[in-house]
């Protein structure tokens, strides 16, 4: 089933999926999965674990390769990719991958600029007031010069956000953003996505599990089952 | 003891080994393969038997066992990243049996010999002149790829969605690794070098307040370690190799006190 979400525009979509299976070995978890994002759009993707809605998500970014059907990412084939300024990714990523990590929050957030970019090269001056602006839209500013390490689940996740939207992306795909995360950060997250979706006409890519955020959000909701998507919820 | 030739270039070599393998040995650490150093170490050590028995520079077939062995890795980590440990492990594995079997017809065996346990302060010029190319080329290569090798240390999946094209960076790197064990084998030897990536990074990792306070205090933790062994054993008698890695757990123990006494004051 291909599910088109909003008003068709003139300018590619930024995702594109077009009956597009997926196999683990010889295990196929997506059966012909058809998505289609336009700009501007919410789009969440919901269902069990292991449904295939992360699955879904690292297609649609280019980190897996369909085993048949056509992903497209505003337009292009995701292997041959080059304006990753345009997205923002935020995959999941388990607490002991950056319980040694040696690095403050700035240095994060300075890595990630100019990603994808073409023309000049921003100054070390420039990308420090980039990424300390981009720290200052998420809340964390104050803890620039922090370990991430030392940071809590929801601080982490925030500077996450900030690496993500560090570019200006069209394209802000989160899998799993709230997992282990307390009401008030989950809250605190889901606002700061909604804020800044509101203000740039961010596309976002959800996968969740979590209902709350579902409703904080809002946008369209697909239902994945057993690599299916089965259904479309406004 | 400065006066004496050898001394003056197992110093350069082991001051500039001890700045590069651990300058390497963070972004393997922060990756989680800090057991490529070990299967690497004992790739090069078949390398050497087969040089010593083919009668070629041991140290170019340290060189290419190691390439070889860094290839193989990689290769797995392409096409399973799951299975990468066990790909290091197997490597491990491969290396210690070909050199096993290889030893066996090595015509000297103290030559083999001062390969596993290194034999720093017998090195000639033409093998300094080695180790300062090969330091440069890591140097260069770490330089170079800087955000790339930060990036994916900290999350491959999110480097590859900020333009990083990971499989040739990837590539890269470990043929940088393989270089920098191979060329170390020779110098700390093949089963210390794996140590000297690990130990002077963990002395980072401890005191450092971000990543590019690790990268520089675990270089500084391998040139002292290095200088200090290099001190000691020609003072006491002792095997250069082992002595610059027990310098390096001293050093990491002093770490984890003033850490400790740091975070008490």
């Amino acid at each position: 089933m291909a599910v088109e979400l909003g008003t068709p525009e003139a300018a590619a979509p930024p995702v594109e999926l077009r009956d597009v299976r997926f196999s683990y070995g010889r295990e196929e978890v997506l059966h012909g999965v058809g998505l289609v994002v336009g700009a501007g759009e919410i789009c969440s993707i919901v269902g069990d674990n292991g449904a295939g809605k992360s699955t879904i998500a690292r297609l649609a970014v280019g980190e897996l390769a369909p085993t048949a059907g056509t992903v497209r990412l505003f337009g292009e084939n995701p292997a041959r990719f080059g304006r990753w300024n345009l997205v923002g990714y935020v995959p999941q990523l388990p607490p002991e991958a950056v319980s040694r990590f040696p690095a403050t929050a700035l240095e994060l957030v300075s890595a990630f600029q100019g990603a994808g970019a073409r023309g000049r090269r921003l100054s070390r001056a420039e990308r420090r007031e980039r990424s300390l602006d981009a720290l200052g839209r998420v809340g964390m500013d104050a803890h620039a010069s922090r370990m991430v390490r030392e940071l809590s689940g929801g601080q982490l996740q925030r500077v996450r956000l900030a690496c993500a939207l560090v570019n200006g992306p069209g394209l802000l795909v989160l899998d799993e953003p709230t997992n282990g995360l307390d009401r008030e950060s989950r809250e605190a997250l889901c606002s700061l996505v909604a804020s800044t979706h509101a203000k740039r006409r961010l596309t976002v890519l959800l996968v969740t599990h979590d209902q709350r955020v579902l409703r904080s959000l809002g946008g369209s909701v697909l239902l994945v089952e057993d690599g299916r998507i089965v259904r479309r919820e406004a | 003891m400065l006066e004496f030739s050898f001394m003056q270039r197992g110093l350069l070599a082991g001051l500039l080994l001890g700045a590069v393998i651990p300058l390497v040995g963070m972004t393997v650490v922060q990756r989680r393969l800090s057991m490529i150093g070990d299967a690497l170490s004992h790739a090069s050590l078949a390398g050497v038997a087969a040089g010593l028995v083919g009668g070629v520079s041991p140290v170019a077939g340290a060189i290419v066992a190691c390439l070889v062995g860094s290839l193989c890795i990689e290769g797995v980590r392409r096409r399973a990243r799951e299975q990468s440990e066990l790909a290091v492990a197997i490597i491990l594995a491969a290396g210690v049996g070909a050199a096993g079997v290889l030893s066996g017809f090595v015509p000297n065996a103290s030559s083999l010999n001062s390969y596993m346990f290194g034999s720093i302060l017998t090195m000639s010029d033409d093998e300094v002149a080695t180790i300062v190319v090969v330091c440069a080329v890591a140097v260069v290569t770490r330089i170079v790829l800087r955000r790339s090798l930060f990036l994916m240390s900290f999350d491959e999946r999110q480097a590859r969605t900020a333009g990083v094209p990971v499989g040739a960076v990837n590539l890269a790197f470990m043929m940088v690794v393989a270089l920098v064990v191979a060329v170390a084998s020779r110098t700390v030897g093949s089963l210390i070098v794996s140590s000297m990536m690990v130990v002077p990074v963990a002395c980072g990792l401890e005191l450092a307040r971000s990543w590019r306070q690790a990268c520089l205090l675990s270089s500084l933790a391998g040139v002292l370690a290095s200088a200090l062994g290099l001190v000691a054993s020609y003072y006491l008698g002792l095997r250069p190799g082992g002595t610059i890695v027990l310098m390096a757990i001293a050093l990491l123990l002093v770490a984890f006190a003033s850490r400790r006494l740091a975070r008490g004051a």
